[in-house]
């Protein structure tokens, strides 16, 4: 049975969204965007020059930059502590950060291999489980991980970000699995935001913020019945999708 | 709350109580909130407090399950001589079943409890009295914050609760045809506390501390006198002791096992639960389980029968959406015979609320192996949805009686299984024909639907299986809940009623269970002799 959701509508103003991996491309571009609708912006990013670049091109907003690697659990833990003493909780969990190192399966090790996935899965796990600690004692909370097209047509010499993606997929599915019918305002969604022209990506591929101005921020708002409005593709998994 | 603490372990309780549901944790606050320690003993989990899941019959996987604070395990049940496995409406975590009520919170009637010239009680009446009980339900409502409106067909006095909030236009118009039908309806009464934006939390658990449960009104209070702690997800294996006293409870947690100690122990694992575990410690002093002298341990099982019915409105007022606020007694006792309240139950007759009652008959019909054929249930709730449209659902409750035979069973496989072993009595067929055929004719003029074609019984309503009495051979409590010749043992759940009632037990639960909770505060208070220990 799908109730109608009262406690997911949120307002800009009262959002607080970590998003990993703002210091360039995709990430830099969701910061702005959200600061430029009035929530505000924790980034988590490895270089802390960047993340102040994406934070001055907000004049005015809040976008607070933290130097933390998402690999590291117990870093982003506390860094989690840290937000919520100093900025408060997190309502609003992007998992963009990722590294796509383009290796010869038969060249790279198995260390290099299990790295990516360290960071661009690991990451997500790490950074979800610290933002869950206040979004289920809130009762609500949105966290979208970053999907990518690779994870079904693995490009040669991408086995590892493939992997890692794929398996981002599935983390979100699993964690509607465990949250969905119990916190069902609590709604998690991997977004596929196709080709993207960014360091990462190909210089074939849309600019951001995305190919439709617009599309990302509105379908946060109306969680609770949003529908595929990316150009390419956007899967969603919640316990209250229609 | 760590896994085993070493403090909670050797600390010696005034009180143990197993099982956290409305039962333990009325009875956990009432000690605490008196000054007694108290260690709540619970099989499921603590869980959060902002969690809303559904009561789900269907998931399967155990360890799903328990996370979610539903009775792990199937049901074992031969029924009627057939053999059958389910989901019943079982919780297992801080608030146990209650988590997922309605929240009616209702007192019976005196005959539900005394012996009337007029209406003889099938047991001759409770050891304890309508008009003893009456202070502990005034109690209990106080604790559950029990608003609702006075039956207007009670000769008792008004119980003086919160008011409602007023009733929807739909409701009042269905007020306004049942009275000149003749009926009286009233506003049920409920431990809601309709906070804004209160989502009417039937069936699933409340992520707003608006529903008042055996969590938010008994649990969490208790816990917030720093006199009480729980022990979640702690199966209790076995009550020790001898022929006179509980020594110890055998508990196991996540793999570990240890033993727990207390002046007094009280047994609140359900209307199944606790019959169970004690048919499951047998030692060479109990052979038959503990306190089963007399081979009365887990009989007498009762459940309400439910009988769903859809009204529709008589002057064809569009639904406001789903209520819950009326409540009829006009047919709770009648020709002599008895029955039950007639209540709303705060669902439309929608699609998906069809499919779930249907499934559920699916699964206890003879059809049950056919897997793909729950399905179909589909394509009647479909067709049921378009045609009940406007309808209200509205549960009936049939009184059922306490028969020997019909008990709970230690499962020969697996004793932590609950099984039971229930026949329907050819009077309750009867007055289950009776009772249909009088509520019909009462509502002539409203277009109205039964919607069970086979009687339903209702697993959240079990009881009976520990019924308490003045004489030990035909019962297996006290009049104070304590397990005959037992010093230390109380049992505060359902188990205890000797007969169901005609109405919703959380509420009689919850004042006996302040009632016996007063007298093992009393004892502790005089330093009674059976306390103490060696």
């Amino acid at each position: 049975m799908i109730r109608p959701s009262t406690r997911t509508a949120t307002s800009p103003e009262t959002s607080i969204a970590v998003v990993t991996g703002a210091s360039v491309g995709l990430g830099r571009a969701l910061a702005l965007e959200f600061s430029r609708r009035g929530v505000t912006v924790v980034g988590f990013g490895r270089n802390l020059a960047d993340l102040e670049t994406t934070a001055s091109m907000a004049p005015g907003a809040r976008i607070v930059p933290m130097q933390v690697d998402v690999g590291d659990a117990d870093a982003v833990a506390l860094a989690f502590q840290e937000i919520r003493e100093t900025v408060g909780d997190p309502t609003i969990l992007i998992n963009n950060a990722a590294v796509h190192p383009r290796r010869d399966f038969l060249d790279e090790t198995p260390h290099e291999f299990m790295a990516c996935l360290a960071v661009n899965l690991g990451g997500a796990v790490n950074c979800t489980h610290a933002a869950l600690k206040s979004m289920v004692r809130a009762g609500r909370g949105r966290i979208v991980n970053v999907g990518s097209f690779a994870d079904l047509a693995p490009l040669p010499g991408a086995g590892a970000y493939s992997v890692s993606k794929g398996a981002t997929r599935i983390f979100s599915r699993a964690l509607v699995a465990d949250l969905g019918d119990r916190f069902p305002d609590i709604v998690v969604t991997t977004w596929m935001p196709g080709i993207l022209a960014t360091r990462m990506g190909l210089p074939t591929g849309s600019i951001p913020p995305w190919p439709h101005d617009g599309a990302w921020s509105s379908r946060y708002r109306t969680s609770g019945n949003s529908t595929a409005r990316c150009s390419i593709a956007t899967f969603r998994c919640s316990s209250r999708a229609p | 709350m760590p896994l085993m603490n070493a403090d909670i372990i050797r600390r010696q309780w005034d009180v143990i109580v197993i099982g956290a549901g409305i039962g333990g944790g009325s009875m956990g606050r009432r000690l605490a909130e008196r000054g007694l320690s108290v260690l709540f003993v619970e099989k499921g989990p603590f869980g959060h407090d902002t969690e809303e899941q559904y009561l789900s019959t269907t998931l399967e996987d155990p360890f799903a399950r328990k996370i979610r604070g539903f009775w792990p395990k199937r049901v074992a049940a031969t029924i009627d001589g057939r053999e059958m496995s389910f989901f019943g409406a079982i919780g297992a975590g801080v608030g146990g079943t209650s988590s997922f009520y309605a929240a009616t919170l209702e007192r019976p009637e005196r005959h539900d409890i005394d012996e009337l010239e007029d209406r003889p009680h099938p047991t001759g009446g409770w050891p304890v009295s309508y008009d003893a009980y009456r202070p502990y339900y005034g109690l209990a409502e106080q604790m559950f914050e029990v608003c609702g409106e006075a039956d207007p067909l009670s000769e008792e006095p008004d119980p003086g609760l919160r008011s409602p909030p007023p009733l929807a236009a739909d409701d009042r118009d269905m007020t306004e045809s049942f009275r000149r039908k003749g009926l009286n309806p009233y506003y049920v009464h409920m431990g809601v506390r309709f906070v804004p934006g209160c989502q009417l939390c039937f069936g699933h658990k409340c992520p707003r501390r608006c529903k008042l449960d055996g969590r938010t009104a008994g649990v969490e209070p208790a816990v917030r006198t720093g006199q009480a702690f729980v022990l979640d997800n702690c199966d209790v294996q076995a009550i020790r002791g001898t022929r006179d006293r509980v020594s110890h409870i055998e508990v196991i947690r996540h793999g570990e096992r240890a033993t727990l100690k207390a002046r007094t122990y009280v047994l609140a694992g359900g209307g199944l639960g606790s019959p169970r575990l004690l048919l499951a410690s047998k030692s060479p002093e109990w052979p038959n389980g503990f306190g089963n002298s007399n081979d009365l341990v887990g009989r007498n099982l009762m459940f309400h029968l439910t009988e769903m019915l859809a009204i529709w409105p008589a002057s064809g007022s569009r639904s406001s959406g789903p209520s819950k606020a009326l409540a009829l007694r006009d047919f709770y006792f009648r020709n002599g015979m008895r029955f039950g309240a007639l209540q709303a139950i705060g669902v439309d007759a929608s699609y998906g609320m069809i499919v779930h009652y249907l499934n559920g008959l699916y699964d206890r019909s003879i059809f049950r192996r056919i897997r793909a054929g729950r399905e179909l249930t589909r394509i009647p709730a479909f067709i049921a949805a378009r045609m009940f449209g406007n309808a209200k659902i509205f549960a009936g409750i049939i009184e059922d009686l306490p028969y020997s035979e019909n008990r709970m069973l230690l499962d020969p496989e697996d004793p932590e299984r609950l099984r039971f072993h229930y026949s329907f009595a050819p009077e309750l067929h009867h007055r289950r024909r009776q009772y249909r055929r009088i509520v019909k004719k009462a509502l002539s003029g409203h277009r109205t639907a039964f919607l069970n074609m086979q009687p339903d019984l209702n697993l959240a309503h079990s009881c009976g299986t520990l019924r308490f009495g003045n004489d030990p051979a035909t019962s297996v409590l006290d009049a104070n809940c304590r397990v005959h010749g037992v010093r230390n043992l109380y049992v505060t759940d359902s188990s205890f009623m000797p007969t169901s009632t005609g109405i919703n037990p959380s509420l009689t639960i919850a004042a006996n269970a302040i009632r016996v909770a007063d007298h093992i505060v009393a004892l502790h208070k005089q330093r009674a002799p059976e306390l103490i220990d060696g």
